[in-house]
């Protein structure tokens, strides 16, 4: 699964690692996630696991972060849609029915 | 909660063919590609049988003449298959991936079968399946205890198989029809047999869906001893 | 090449599929049989929530609990599943739906209302029908009324269950079968029932129905307004008069006729209505009928007559006090644009109204509040007669009054029992003659009396102490009485009250008037024809302009406001007192109202001048904004509205057990875990017979 540094050279490898890194924070936190997943064996690699380590770090710590928010603001709005009234109906795109 | 209906019905109907797809034809891109053609084969064969059935306008719905022509239309298909595969078939065995292997023929004739199978499970049986989420059920007439959709897929799943095997004699058959025409007669028999068969299933008989299913799986296993046969055969 | 062929077989075969897939309704009809019975749905006020719901599509196996000890069993039985209870509709009491709630095994309700056991020789009747019953609450409309803050209020409807107010979260539909396809439904339902009772609830496959009847609003009336599911209950009140020269400066008395023309139960699709709601208008129109007969023309007495006929009373006075309110308050027109808009429809240029507040004309003002000289109102009047001693027939009616020692109340009560045979001894008698003051029962005089309590109010009706023993029910359909009896007892009040107008209009009505001096009577005839064109036979001639087919029972429910389209309770009103009352009739042709000018009735295929005007009903704590949208702006009076939804789904199917579908299940893994445990070994097989390598 993780891209073979025998058969694509290293920096590359990196500068890969780097833009899935950079795009992410475009509010797109599964590809933090993807990163993470693709290139977690290559951290094991002599010339630049200790730089991709880091950035898969910083992934993670995205990713998380995202998790958090979104659990926290999801268990919030279920409970309070109700008593929002207005503004939760403003901020809703299809309208629920019947609750 | 006939979700369990459901899963039940379509793990009964596609769940052997589907082990047999996965741990054989899958990881060969090359048998794939054939399951797929073949199964459109199979298509063509039953638009043509349900068209002549819409311009007939034929007011029962179960006529036998109707499974007539349509195993017959479903033969011919599979002949024509048989025929474009046997041109293509000395470019098809190089592609393969053990080009050297004799038992290639049988694989693509296996591959075909399945995907003739599959093509008609899917067709015939999905509609209810899909129904078969609902609350709601009709039982089977023959067989009171059991549903219409449980009877469906056990039919489903035997047709599937029948076809891998029919298609596996009749290549045998088409290789040199005038020794072993008795292939293709006993494939065109067991077909009309199988498929009146399962009129016993609606009929008023006591137990018929049993019958039927005694019948299909006999059937079955005759063909299935047959095509070992033929393979060992091959040298 | 090969992919691009490969390609377009895997198209074929995908729209092969969806062809396929699509068919799937057909197949659908063959076991799942779709039937009709009426839904109890969702209506909303301006702090909560009323009537039935189902969130999904919920579906349980028929189940028949005749009596109230067959429903405690069931309740407290161990029955597995889930159930669909069929429940006499005199044992629906809110503690009843309650336990049944809670013991989680019902998954929603089917109302049994009337009905023959088709298992009977001689088609009994399924259950008994009950002597009184009635759905609606123990003092209706109470906390909308004219004795709203007092501190103990008279309980008029004591047999009241208050179902019609409580929130289900569960399907509650009605079995009421009075045509084909109703009949079509019942029949099914009952033996699909029996078929179950058969095979005592254990050998599978057993009879099972699906609710599917999702209602868009919840929460309260102002978020449902707010997100368009809901619109305001309501309609159109009919006014007329033939006075067509009224106006607010004239300085003539009103004497102000009324009726409430509609009625309410749980179940809107079969509320009839026929005492409480149809006789009274039955009467206004009878009356009026009857005045228009008089030998000098009543539009030339020393007080007008004013024939109101008012649409979702039985909701909170919707009609009455929004009429009320508009001829009461000084009205300004904000905004006139002459054309209609889209929050206005009406041709507002023609017809002389206004866009904002929308009206399509401001006649109404001609009618001046100060003017009011009394109000006579036609309550339930449909039984009048009871066997008195000895067995014989007798009328008897009841005057209700909010004062006793108000002279103008007096007047009319003595006035009305002089016609009816004598003072105290005659057929109308006052309802305080047994020494208790019970003040008005709910009626459309409140809205008056709130602006003005000393107007002189009668509600004429034929109960007594408590409203009539079906209010607001659907059993208010007549069947337990003779029809020839409905028609007579409607007519003799409507006779007497007529002759009352009629001296009173000239000033000389008083406790000595003879019934010989006055030349008016009723046409029995056209009672008779008018319940029968409400009741049965909706394609009676009265209806001709609006062709509806044969056996159409018309449901009686107020209906949901529409701004420029009126219920067809409301047309017939307007068409028929608009012909009572039209003025001069010309000579220009007309097929229906459209061919005349505005302020003219089609009657006899002639136009006519009429003064007879359609007046807004919806609830008085609601209003339009400008961009159209309404609001609630006062959530302490009536803000009654009904959800939106779309199609319901009501099926009767076969179900199997939960075994048989677990041993389904088990087959279908235990194959599949089979052949793949084969195919392994088959692949051994293979490849040691055929020595592959």
């Amino acid at each position: 699964m993780p891209p073979n540094p025998s058969k694509i050279p290293p920096s590359e490898i990196l500068s890969l690692c780097k833009k899935f890194f950079y795009i992410g924070l475009l509010f797109l936190p599964w590809l933090w996630v993807i990163n993470v997943i693709y290139m977690w064996p290559l951290t094991k690699h002599s010339d630049i696991g200790k730089e991709i380590k880091k950035y898969l770090y910083f992934s993670t710590a995205g990713a998380l972060f995202w998790l958090i928010v979104l659990t926290t603001w999801y268990s919030i709005f279920v409970n309070q849609r109700i008593t929002w009234g207005e503004f939760a109906d403003k901020i809703i795109v299809i309208p629920i029915r019947g609750a | 909660m006939t979700l369990l209906t459901f899963f039940g019905c379509a793990l009964t109907a596609f769940g052997p063919s589907l082990a047999l797809f996965f741990l054989t034809i899958a990881k060969d891109a090359q048998l794939v590609i054939l399951m797929i053609s073949s199964a459109f084969f199979w298509l063509i064969s039953i638009l043509v049988a349900s068209s002549i059935w819409f311009f007939s306008k034929s007011d029962a719905t179960e006529n036998p003449i109707t499974i007539l022509y349509s195993v017959l239309l479903q033969e011919l298909f599979r002949w024509f298959l048989y025929k474009i595969l046997r041109r293509a078939e000395n470019g098809l065995v190089l592609a393969s991936a053990n080009p050297k292997s004799p038992y290639n023929v049988s694989a693509f004739a296996f591959a075909s079968g399945l995907g003739f199978g599959l093509m008609n499970g899917l067709v015939t049986y999905i509609n209810p399946l899909i129904i078969s989420v609902g609350s709601g059920v009709i039982m089977c007439k023959s067989c009171p205890t059991l549903t219409l959709f449980f009877t469906g897929a056990i039919t489903t799943c035997l047709f599937i198989l029948l076809h891998t095997t029919w298609m596996i004699l009749a290549f045998e058959g088409f290789r040199d029809p005038k020794r072993n025409y008795y292939y293709i007669i006993w494939v065109v028999l067991s077909h009309l047999g199988a498929s009146y068969a399962t009129m016993s299933n609606q009929a008023d008989i006591k137990s018929g869906c049993v019958i039927g299913f005694v019948i299909n799986t006999v059937l079955l296993v005759i063909s299935i001893i047959a095509s070992m046969r033929t393979l060992k055969k091959i040298k | 090449m090969y992919i691009s062929i490969l390609l377009k077989e895997i198209l074929f075969i995908s729209l092969f599929m969806h062809l396929v897939l699509s068919q799937d309704t057909e197949f659908k009809k063959v076991f799942y049989k779709k039937l009709l019975p009426v839904p109890c749905v969702r209506i909303l006020n301006s702090t909560s929530v009323t009537g039935c719901q189902s969130l999904k599509p919920t579906s349980g196996l028929l189940i028949l609990t005749e009596t109230q000890d067959l429903l405690n069993d069931f309740i407290k039985s161990d029955r597995k599943g889930k159930y669909v209870v069929i429940l006499p509709y005199e044992l629906m009491t809110n503690d009843n739906l309650r336990s049944l709630e809670s013991s989680g095994k019902m998954s929603g309700v089917l109302a049994l209302i009337n009905g023959t056991d088709p298992s009977s020789p001689n088609s009994a009747p399924i259950i008994q029908r009950p002597i009184n019953f009635s759905p609606d609450e123990k003092c209706p409309n109470c906390q909308f009324g004219l004795y709203r803050n007092d501190e103990s209020r008279y309980i008029w409807n004591p047999n009241g269950l208050g179902i019609i107010q409580e929130r289900y979260d569960f399907p509650i539909f009605a079995l009421y079968p009075f045509d084909k396809a109703s009949n079509n439904s019942y029949n099914k339902i009952i033996n699909g029932v029996q078929f179950n009772e058969r095979r005592s609830y254990e050998r599978f496959p057993l009879k099972a129905v699906e609710f599917d009847a999702l209602m868009f609003a919840a929460i309260d009336a102002s978020t449902c307004l707010r997100r368009n599911f809901c619109s305001p209950v309501g309609g159109h009140s009919v006014y007329s008069t033939p006075s067509i020269d009224m106006n607010e400066n004239d300085g003539k008395p009103i004497i102000i006729v009324s009726a409430a023309m509609d009625s309410k139960s749980l179940f809107q699709g079969i509320t009839l209505g026929l005492n409480n709601g149809i006789s009274g208008s039955i009467a206004l129109i009878a009356i009026a009928d009857a005045l228009s007969r008089s030998p000098t023309p009543v539009k030339n007495f020393q007080k007008h007559i004013l024939f109101t006929s008012f649409a979702g009373e039985p909701w909170g006075f919707l009609g009455s006090q929004r009429f009320v309110k508009n001829i009461f308050e000084p009205f300004n027109c904000i905004q006139n644009k002459t054309k209609p808009t889209q929050s206005c429809g009406y041709n507002t240029g023609q017809s002389g109204g206004c866009t904002f507040p929308c009206f399509r004309d401001l006649d109404f003002k001609r009618i001046n509040f100060s003017n009011i000289d009394s109000i006579i109102e036609l309550s339930s009047v449909a039984n009048g007669i009871s066997l008195g001693p000895g067995n014989i027939q007798q009328f008897k009616y009841f005057v209700h009054v909010d004062n006793e020692n108000n002279a103008g109340n007096r007047l009319l009560m003595q006035g009305l029992g002089a016609l009816s045979g004598g003072i105290g001894v005659g057929f109308v008698r006052n309802a305080s003659e047994d020494g208790v003051f019970r003040k008005l029962p709910p009626s459309s005089s409140m809205a008056f009396l709130e602006k003005n309590i000393n107007i002189p109010a009668v509600v004429i009706s034929d109960f007594q102490a408590n409203l009539s023993n079906y209010y607001n029910s659907e059993y208010d359909d007549g069947s337990d009485l003779d029809v020839s009896t409905i028609i007579s007892s409607i007519c003799t009040i409507a006779n007497v009250t007529s002759q009352a107008i009629w001296l009173h209009a000239q000033n000389i009505l008083s406790p000595t008037s003879p019934t010989a001096n006055t030349p008016i009577s009723v046409n029995c005839t056209l009672v008779g024809l008018l319940l029968d064109c409400l009741t049965v036979d909706a394609s009676c001639s009265l209806f001709d302009a609006f062709r509806r087919s044969k056996d159409d029972r018309i449901s009686h429910y107020t209906g949901v406001y529409q701004q420029t389209s009126q219920q067809l309770l409301s047309r017939f009103h307007y068409n028929v007192l608009g012909s009572i009352n039209a003025n001069i009739i010309s000579d220009r042709k007309c097929k229906n109202e459209t061919d005349c000018q505005f302020g003219e009735i089609c009657t006899n295929l002639h136009c006519a001048s009429s003064f007879t005007r359609y007046h807004d009903s919806y609830g008085a704590g609601l209003e339009f904004i400008e961009n159209g949208d309404m609001i609630v702006v006062d959530p302490e009076k009536a803000t009654w509205v009904e959800s939106v939804w779309s199609d319901f789904d009501f099926n009767l199917f076969n179900v199997t057990s939960i075994g048989s579908q677990v041993s389904e299940l088990m087959t279908g893994i235990l194959l599949t875990g089979l052949s793949i445990v084969s195919v392994i070994f088959g692949k051994k097989y293979v490849r040691k017979t055929l020595k592959l390598d």
